[in-house]
């Protein structure tokens, strides 16, 4: 028989997942990581929070830094100390912001890179560089036992809370003095939401390191954009989205010998590219089109 | 009949060195129907704020006659709607029935009456409708629809005929004159003033001496005689109207 191809689909697309182990554990816990984080990433770009999302990741890092530094590579210490960090700078930011009439944006620019400066400083004071790569790239072809149930029981409590607090959420991006008017829910599902940004980069930074964990969660939110016009296909559309690019950067990465998290995000810039490009709802080609399709204007009628 | 609003000695603003608008006074009775007219800055919207609870008052008291703050709807400016949200027309007018089924109970049972609002406010062939296809006049009826679906018996209403036809004006004032026989208090923030005296009984005029409530007629009467009915109000104007009521 003819063979069409000069490689075996199998062995390009399936076989490093059944065949090595370490790839189905990465496949596992990013596609984890995707089914909760992605659906944070849509509220956070509806909410026009995209780039909170970036400097919360950032933020994280002293944290895992001085848990790193106490514990060694112990997962529930990085994450507690990652999370500590996160809220801490949540808070702080958020506080400042209220206490002295000045932007939240400005604030958490203040204190994330002072976050970010004190982890990297940190890092390279006790440890070594390829220390301070793991934690800036993630180790997502070395995940073990007790990071892949960190990353479902984070998973698990993402689409809890966000189930819980889905309303508040919706009305939070679309209309806050309307939300305003039913009292402190809000507020608390404001918290709670930041909360979970939080968790979800900090579980991210055991898979993707926390530069790349943001990318997983807002890349796929703002490809789903260009694709469907409702909330709730944008949030499912999302996180297949995030599933297949973790899928083909792993791939990329195995066959290739590319750094993994790179790999990943950059899967899902190009699906981005491809999106602003050919997207059906506000893509460019779409829109000169929907241009060409217009009557032209009658010059006489102006004049 | 009760009071559905008592303000009483109220300051309300946002830093308590710098208050908006100080001594406030005012009741309002169930069923009345109170335009809240001036300058802009003069404090309109920043007093519904703080009826609503949304800002704390500097000093002073908000007593209202209402069991729960579901009681109350409140219609903000657009100006503060995000129209590029993923939504259409009749998702976005079923966010009102929320004060009803709270934050966790299923939608399904209120198809019937999500769709009546719709059609009250003349938008029954737009339910499917992205909202950031609906133009200034449509969104406001959007709003005015989401807002009947809430039982309420206070409404709040921020500037609600800015920037729309006369045709929605009408439908829009169709729409709280119902209200009103169901029961409802209506207190609006309204810039028209034509619109307040052909439309609302009362009215309390912001000014920067003070605040005074009265009927509409007799209180914007003479901004009429002065031939500049269509100018926003000015200080020259309420000046010149308050030292008449001072003389009367």
């Amino acid at each position: 028989m003819l063979d069409l191809f000069p490689f075996n689909l199998n062995t390009l697309l399936v076989a490093p997942f059944t065949d090595y182990q370490f790839m189905a554990r990465a496949l596992l816990g990013c596609v984890t990581l995707s089914i909760g984080s992605a659906p944070i990433g849509v509220f956070l770009m509806l909410r026009r929070l995209s780039l909170t999302g970036d400097a919360m990741a950032h933020a994280i890092l002293p944290g895992a830094a001085i848990a790193y530094l106490l514990c060694g590579l112990s997962v529930i210490a990085m994450t507690l100390g990652g999370l500590m960090a996160g809220l801490l700078v949540a808070m702080l930011s958020s506080a400042t912001a209220l206490k002295t009439n000045s932007s939240e944006d400005s604030t958490l620019a203040a204190f994330y890179l002072g976050s970010l400066a004190l982890g990297v400083i940190l890092i390279s004071a006790k440890g070594s560089n390829i220390d301070l790569l793991h934690v800036l790239f993630g180790t997502a072809l070395a995940l073990d036992n007790v990071a892949l149930i960190l990353l479902l029981l984070t998973c698990v409590m993402s689409l809890v809370v966000l189930a819980i607090i889905y309303r508040p959420l919706v009305l939070g991006s679309l209309d806050p003095d309307y939300l305003a008017s039913f009292g402190k829910g809000g507020n608390l599902a404001h918290l709670a939401f930041m909360f979970l940004v939080v968790a979800n980069l900090v579980a991210g930074f055991h898979a993707l390191g926390t530069l790349m964990a943001v990318g997983l969660m807002i890349l796929p939110a703002c490809i789903a954009r260009f694709w469907a016009r409702r909330l709730e296909p944008i949030i499912l559309l999302s996180i297949l989205m995030s599933a297949l690019s973790c899928w083909a950067g792993l791939l990329l990465s195995f066959h290739f010998g590319l750094p993994t998290s790179p790999s990943i995000v950059l899967v899902l810039v190009v699906c981005y590219l491809f999106s602003i490009l050919f997207g059906p709802i506000n893509g460019l080609f779409r829109s000169v089109l929907a241009r060409q399709a217009q009557p032209p204007i009658n010059k006489d009628l102006c004049s | 009949m009760s009071a559905m609003i008592t303000l009483e000695g109220l300051s309300i603003g946002y830093q308590a060195h710098n208050p908006i608008a100080t001594d406030i006074n005012v009741e309002v009775q169930e069923s009345d129907v109170l335009a809240l007219v001036g300058l802009n800055g003069s404090g309109k919207s920043t007093l519904l704020k703080t009826i609503m609870g949304l800002v704390k008052p500097l000093s002073g008291s908000v007593k209202l006659d209402v069991m729960r703050s579901h009681d109350i709807a409140y219609l903000p400016q657009q100006a503060r709607i995000e129209k590029g949200f993923p939504i259409d027309l009749k998702e976005f007018v079923s966010t009102g029935l929320w004060t009803q089924t709270g934050w966790w109970r299923s939608m399904r049972n209120y198809e019937k009456e999500v769709y009546e609002a719709i059609d009250r406010v003349g938008l029954s062939d737009m339910a499917k409708v992205h909202l950031s296809e609906l133009s200034g006049g449509q969104m406001q009826r959007a709003l005015f629809a989401r807002m009947l679906l809430q039982p309420s018996k206070l409404l709040l209403l921020d500037e609600p005929f800015n920037g729309v036809d006369e045709a929605t004006i009408s439908v829009l004032l169709e729409q709280l004159k119902h209200c009103q026989q169901q029961g409802a208090t209506i207190v609006a923030a309204i810039h028209d003033l034509e619109l307040v005296k052909q439309h609302f009984d009362q009215c309390l005029l912001f000014h920067p001496n003070g605040l005074v409530q009265g009927n509409s007629q007799a209180l914007l009467a003479p901004v009429k005689d002065n031939g500049i009915e269509q100018a926003p109000l000015d200080v020259a104007t309420l000046d010149s109207r308050l030292d008449l009521l001072d003389h009367a």
